[in-house]
This record gives structure tokens, C-alpha cells and sequence, in this order.
């Protein structure tokens, strides 16, 4: 990497942790509206990942909005990720950091259950994918 | 006479959409508003939520068998970051515009000084359809930047000869939020390469206005609409809404205030043109 994009890639990195609510802005940006945008983006992501687990979200109630800022602090999200990914971390990082009603552990069960069928079909029909194409080139030789 | 020799070396500029029209975002909540609105003549689609491989989605077949272009807008290309561009994204990205047979796809550029024309040309390469870049919406500058937005986008677009995706909204949320004059900064665009317009509503929270997609378009955003088209033709203009989802008719009088203020921009340009050159 050039000089000039590692100094910009150490900005970046910087400013992605001030965005995401876990550090200050490098020097020079305005803290206030820096401040201001890593609030709009929190917004953003809650209101994505509440979209994705509506019914857990109510069981949370009004726990949510606290619980999803400290999970916002303490998990580092991939780059690129979908609110998808959001919602899986936010569930795995719930799993293993508070107690829960019962109501919210059933409902959270519920959905970690569903994604673990979802990946189990997905890698059989992956499987099954290339049984076939394997076949299709023995066959086709 | 023999004109050899005398031809002039110039690089082709890529061409924007003829016409595209009066769209729409799509998204799942609006799909059944957009089946039925005759109004509709193309949809933009957020590239990520459709992971085909092979067939088109149900979702979608409906409004291709419509005639419907589809555009695929890709939202974490990462064209601006330091990082080298993920050819994974954007082969998902030109897969999904073959698939559809997209006239175009876009994705957004982000305003970080230089770096990212090496990432959009590599992009570029893998794409089988022209790439249209979108400004983005911020509320700080970057310390010391060495170029105004528009420059930086003329810049950009130039060097990669890429199209324009313009967001209306950002830019009348960018001269709201940074005192800047919105119609200096749309004049200052590379508006040549227009492809489409994105046009939404946000909110505003401490000052601050919020791009958020989530309420009715505000009059000054309609107003910089009109503006824009009174000084070029846009070749599509769509709506944008991700979340609070109003109702049908509620979306209708949305469409047709876009279609309005578009109508008269068009208008007036004419005027104009007509009193620059009257006929003899």
C-alpha cells in the first residue's frame, strides 16, 4: 500500500470507530457532527435489525434500545455486512451477556434454531450441487 | 478530400440512458403498490437482498414481463475505501444485472480525495453494463480536502468515464446541513453524465436534517428537483423509501409531486432554450 492510501486507510479506520460509537474522530474533523452522524447511523442500524427479529424485539420491550448500544460498543461488525449479519451477532452477543425473561429466551431460541436449519439446508443442497456436477463430468467423459 | 490524417483523437464518452422515466426503489413492502401503479417505468433494486444465481425472482419476473427495466444498486461495493475493491461484490453485482438484463447498475462513491479511481476502474472491468456513481449524503467535510464535492465527482466520473447517479435528497440535505447553496452544487456536476435521480425524504433532528428515507419528500428537495431539470433533462428520476411505508394513494401523490416539479423544470428549460434561439 502507498503511503498516501495507508495514511488515508489509518484515517479511515479511525473515523469507523468514532461512526460506530468506539473512539474519537482523527484529528482535524468536527467532533460535534462526527458525533451526530455515528448517532444517525446507531438509529439506522437498530431500527434495520428490529426489522429483521420484530417479535423479539417486543419481548425485549423498552431494553432493546440499551441493550442494542452496548452490543453496538462492544462487537466490531464486519465491513460490508448486511443487517442480516447485524441481527445473528446481536442475537449470539444476547445469548451469551444477559439474563432474559423467558418469553425473550424462547423467542431467541426460536430464531437461532431457524438460521441453524437455514444454514444446514443450504450446505445440503451445496452438497447435493456438486454430487450432481461431479456426476454430469464422469458421465460426460 | 480525403479526410485522413485531419481526424482527431477522442476518447468516447460513455452515453447515459436514453430515457428511463418515473421510478421507484423497490422494495417488498411497496411491491404490491408498484404492481399496480401503471405509472411506474423502471425500479431500482438494492443489489444485496436478491442472491440469484440462476432464474430471476418471482418478485421480479412479474414487473420484467412488464417491460420494466430493473436496476441493480449495490450498497457495500466499497468503491471509496482504502481497501482494494471485492471482485466476489461486484461479480455478484454483474451477475444479478445479466440476470435481469439491467441497462445499467449503480453503486455509490463516497467523497474521500483520490484512491477510489483505481477501485471503480477495476470494478469497471467486471461489469457487462455501464456503472453509475451516486453522491453521498454527509453532515462533516473531510479536514483539508483538496477538492470540493462537485470537483471531486467531475473528477472521478471523468478519469473512469463513469455515469451519474444523482441524489437530489443528499444534495439538499449537504447545502442544508453545511450552509452551502444547493443549485451552485448541482450546477458544478458533471450533469452530462446524468443517468438517473434519487429523490427522498428524512427528517430533521437537532438542526441536523436526515437523509432517512422514511418520510414524505420536503418541499425544498421537490424545489431542487424542479431547479435541476430547468437546466438539463434527467433521463430517469425515482423515488426512495426504506422504512415508515405510507399507503398506496399516499405514494401516488409522492409520484406524481416527482413528476410535477420534473414537468416544471422541463418547462422552463424550454422556455428558455426557446428565448436563447427564437425562430426566424
Amino acid at each position: 500500500m502507498n503511503p498516501a492510501r495507508a495514511s488515508l486507510a489509518r484515517q479511515q479506520r479511525e473515523l469507523a470507530l468514532a461512526l460506530s460509537g468506539r473512539g474519537d474522530p482523527p484529528a482535524g474533523f468536527d467532533r460535534a457532527r462526527v458525533a451526530a452522524a455515528s448517532q444517525s447511523l446507531a438509529r439506522k442500524r437498530e431500527r434495520l435489525v428490529e426489522k429483521q427479529l420484530p417479535r423479539l424485539v417486543e419481548c425485549l420491550g423498552p431494553r432493546f434500545h440499551r441493550l442494542f448500544s452496548e452490543y453496538r460498543r462492544e462487537t466490531v461488525l464486519a465491513s460490508g455486512a448486511a443487517s442480516l449479519e447485524d441481527a445473528r451477532m446481536f442475537c449470539r452477543w444476547l445469548a451469551g451477556h444477559c439474563e432474559l425473561r423467558e418469553d425473550a429466551k424462547r423467542e431467541l431460541l426460536r430464531i437461532r434454531c431457524r438460521w441453524s436449519m437455514q444454514l444446514l439446508i443450504a450446505a445440503v443442497r451445496r452438497a447435493c450441487f456438486a454430487c450432481r456436477l461431479s456426476f454430469t463430468k464422469i458421465g460426460g467423459e | 478530400m480525403r479526410r485522413r490524417g485531419m481526424r482527431r483523437v477522442r476518447r468516447r464518452m460513455i452515453s447515459p440512458p436514453a430515457q428511463l422515466g418515473l421510478g421507484i426503489g423497490w422494495r417488498p413492502q411497496l411491491a404490491l403498490a408498484i404492481e399496480r401503479c401503471p405509472s411506474i417505468d423502471f425500479v431500482e433494486i438494492v443489489a444485496e437482498n436478491f442472491n440469484c444465481r440462476a432464474e430471476v425472482p418471482d418478485a421480479l419476473r412479474q414487473l420484467q414481463d412488464r417491460g420494466i427495466p430493473i436496476i441493480p444498486h449495490g450498497i457495500s461495493l466499497n468503491l471509496g475505501g482504502a481497501d482494494r475493491v471485492d471482485a466476489r461484490a461486484v461479480e455478484r453485482l454483474a451477475r444479478l444485472a445479466e440476470l435481469l438484463k439491467a441497462p445499467l447498475v449503480s453503486e455509490h462513491i463516497c467523497y474521500v480525495r483520490a484512491g477510489e479511481i483505481e477501485n471503480v476502474l477495476a470494478a469497471k472491468k467486471l461489469l457487462p453494463v455501464p456503472l453509475a456513481l451516486e453522491n453521498i449524503a454527509r453532515l462533516f467535510d473531510w479536514p483539508a480536502g483538496e477538492l470540493s464535492e462537485a470537483e471531486f465527482l467531475s473528477t472521478a466520473l471523468e478519469e473512469t468515464d463513469t455515469l451519474l447517479l444523482l441524489d437530489i435528497a443528499n444534495i439538499w440535505a449537504n447545502a442544508h446541513n453545511l450552509r452551502a447553496d444547493g443549485l451552485e452544487m448541482v450546477r458544478a456536476l458533471p450533469l452530462r453524465r446524468l443517468a438517473y435521480v434519487h429523490v427522498a425524504g428524512g427528517a430533521e433532528h437537532d438542526g441536523i436534517y436526515h437523509d432517512t428515507h422514511a418520510s414524505p419528500v420536503p418541499a425544498g428537495v421537490l424545489e431542487l428537483l424542479e431547479e435541476l431539470c430547468s437546466v438539463t433533462h434527467p433521463p430517469g428520476i425515482m423515488l426512495e423509501r426504506d422504512d415508515q411505508f405510507p399507503s398506496e394513494r399516499e405514494l401516488h401523490s409522492e409520484l406524481n409531486a416527482i413528476a410535477g416539479a420534473a414537468s416544471r423544470g422541463n418547462v422552463r428549460r424550454q422556455e428558455i432554450t426557446r428565448t436563447r434561439s427564437p425562430t426566424p
